[in-house]
């Protein structure tokens, strides 16, 4: 593990977009003793900023700040790039969380929440960016016995083929493009359906407790398809 | 005797003023229907008993219209000269007066009892409240005081003697903080649901859902907590969707299972069950741990009922009562026994999805 001294250039910077002291110099000690480089911005005017005049690796923003809000850095930076953006959100704040998404935010971490799930989720931000980046498509996605033959269109679960409907794995395509990260309601419905039916979440839940039964060897306790209660849907991508 | 009338100064209301015109003709009516057999003075008094009764009714404004009114149809109806508002003696004047000053301190009297009784109500609502708001202090204070004893002891601990303390020991005081903490931070939430969800703010977000979605979901967030337990699930296949509020609906289900987990010892089975009735669904959480103690079963859900008081066991005692406000807002049935295995056994009966046609099958 990198330490705060030995960064390297090719290490991810992270510029965290944050308001109180003590929790920047927290992410400040947690990223660094991670093998990632720290920046900061106090709030959203200097976080804009930032971004405009140097696209950092990732973006880490708490949605709490006090001129103006976290929205507005991610509405600002997605006019321009499609850097990861994970945000800070309070427990309980489903609404924030989604509105954070449908602008363009990535994923979330909930507070207060353990070094381990933020820098988890850091990790999968980087990951799904550097496969946006790569110049091949991905053609294979495999977490345990789960394994999509994007080219050919087909699923296996230990080894056996399933066969999905197309709605079915259209939706399971859209999980996998951001494998590891929260899809909310809204993205996955224009996956499955385009743009017409945005506001039948019924109709997803329903597909998705289909797919859960083809996929899952125990429905009541999945371990691929996972629940995002009020926001959407995650796969688990390890 | 319940009165329907406003507090004293009301807004001006033309129908009292109506009503106490009519209760004085009516007195006038009275007087002249009895004129033969009664003196002047019996006159007074049935004016007098009409003003009382339009003190007793009518808002403050009316009745002391009322008694005005009394003393003008009294001179002029009963008192010599008939029919003109002089006082041709000097006595009637004289009663007429007090007819009037009765009246208006009977109004008067009449409009401050209701206004009393109103402060009354109010102020006993108001200690409600308090005693509630104390008691909730009272838990918070306790419940707070020692997980943040331990961190903040702890965390000082750690700080002043880093070099005398062994790997081990430092690993188990910052574990020590790691889970006061955490269990700090679930109950301020508990907190705050409570607060929320008592103040009749809530608005449902009603959706059909797959029952088993919200299951999963309320498993894999108890997780850590049920680590030591035997959990399982018993469903059919094909079970119904159901209406609920999402996220309000996962939090009962996460209380009902951090409450089984919480009470019985490492390694008890906790169970799940899904079963179909003919009216709907019914969800169990069932333990085989010692089960509830019969001094508790009435109070199970009300706030800050704990099985063992002072013990221990983290929690802000809300828990139920948060399930039981969820159920009651949804208009579901929730209750709680005795298995008979003798575990514990926390049933929620959801009604069909039948009621309306959509959310079925696409």
């Amino acid at each position: 593990m990198k330490t705060a001294t030995g960064m390297r250039a090719e290490d991810p910077l992270v510029l965290v977009v944050e308001d109180e002291p003590q929790m920047r110099k927290l992410l400040k000690l947690t990223l660094q003793s991670n093998g990632m480089r720290f920046a900061e911005a106090t709030s959203a005017r200097e976080a804009v900023n930032r971004i405009r005049a140097q696209v950092p690796d990732v973006i880490l923003a708490d949605l709490g700040l006090p001129d103006g809000d976290g929205l507005e850095v991610i509405r600002d930076t997605r006019s321009h790039s499609s850097v990861p953006i994970i945000v800070l959100s309070a427990r309980a704040q489903e609404a924030e969380k989604i509105a954070a998404l449908d602008v363009g935010a990535d994923d979330y971490v909930t507070k207060p929440f353990a070094a381990g799930e933020l820098l988890a989720r850091l990790r999968v931000a980087l990951r799904r960016a550097a496969v946006r980046a790569s110049a091949v498509s991905a053609e294979l996605f495999a977490v345990r016995d789960l394994r999509v033959d994007l080219v050919q269109r087909r699923v296996w679960v230990r080894d056996e083929q399933v066969h999905l409907t197309p709605i079915e794995y259209r939706l399971l395509q859209q999980l996998v493009t951001k494998a590891g990260q929260v899809v909310s309601h809204r993205e996955l419905l224009k996956a499955g359906w385009g743009p017409v039916k945005a506001d039948q979440q019924h109709y997803l839940r329903i597909y998705m407790a289909g797919l859960r039964r083809k996929l899952e060897s125990d429905p009541t306790r999945p371990t691929y398809l996972l629940t995002e209660t009020g926001v959407g849907y995650r796969l688990a991508d390890e | 005797m319940k009165v329907a009338a406003p507090e004293t100064d009301g807004p001006f209301r033309p129908n009292a003023y109506v009503v106490a015109a009519g209760i004085i003709s009516t007195c006038t009516l009275i007087n002249c229907a009895l004129a033969r057999w009664l003196s002047l003075t019996d006159h007074a008094m049935v004016y007098l008993l009409g003003v009382v009764v339009c003190a007793v009714f009518l808002p403050r404004g009316p009745s002391m219209f009322s008694a005005v009114l009394s003393l003008l149809a009294f001179d002029f109806f009963f008192v010599p000269p008939v029919l003109t508002l002089h006082f041709a003696e000097k006595h009637h004047l004289l009663t007429g007066v007090i007819l009037l000053v009765v009246g208006l301190i009977t109004s008067t009297l009449a409009s401050e009892r209701r206004r009393q009784s109103a402060a009354a109500a109010t102020a006993a609502m108001n200690a409600r409240e308090e005693q509630l708001r104390s008691s909730l202090l009272s838990s918070i204070s306790h419940d707070l005081r020692t997980p943040l004893a331990v961190i903040v002891g702890s965390a000082s601990t750690l700080h002043d003697n880093r070099d005398r303390l062994s790997r081990e020991e430092q690993d188990e005081l910052l574990s020590a903080i790691f889970h006061s903490a955490r269990g700090l931070s679930m109950e301020v939430s508990d907190v705050l649901e409570m607060t929320r969800l008592d103040s009749g703010q809530v608005k449902l977000n009603l959706q059909w859902y797959p029952l088993e979605e919200l299951v999963g979901a309320a498993l894999e967030r108890c997780k850590p907590l049920l680590a030591s337990h035997d959990v399982s699930v018993v469903a059919p296949p094909d079970i119904p969707l159901v209406r609920v509020d999402a996220v309000l609906f996962e939090k009962l289900l996460v209380n009902l299972l951090e409450n089984a987990a919480k009470h019985t010892p490492a390694g008890t089975r906790v169970t799940l069950v899904v079963h179909k009735t003919t009216e709907g669904i019914e969800l169990r959480v069932e333990d085989n741990g010692p089960g509830i103690p019969a001094r508790m079963s009435e109070h199970l859900f009300d706030k800050f009922e704990r099985a063992y008081p002072e013990s221990s066991t983290s929690g802000s005692g809300l828990g139920l009562a948060i399930c039981r406000a969820v159920a009651q807002l949804h208009g579901i049935r929730i209750q709680a026994s005795n298995g008979s295995e003798g575990g514990a056994r926390f049933s929620v009966w959801i009604p069909s999805v039948l009621e309306n046609g959509n959310g079925h099958e696409s």
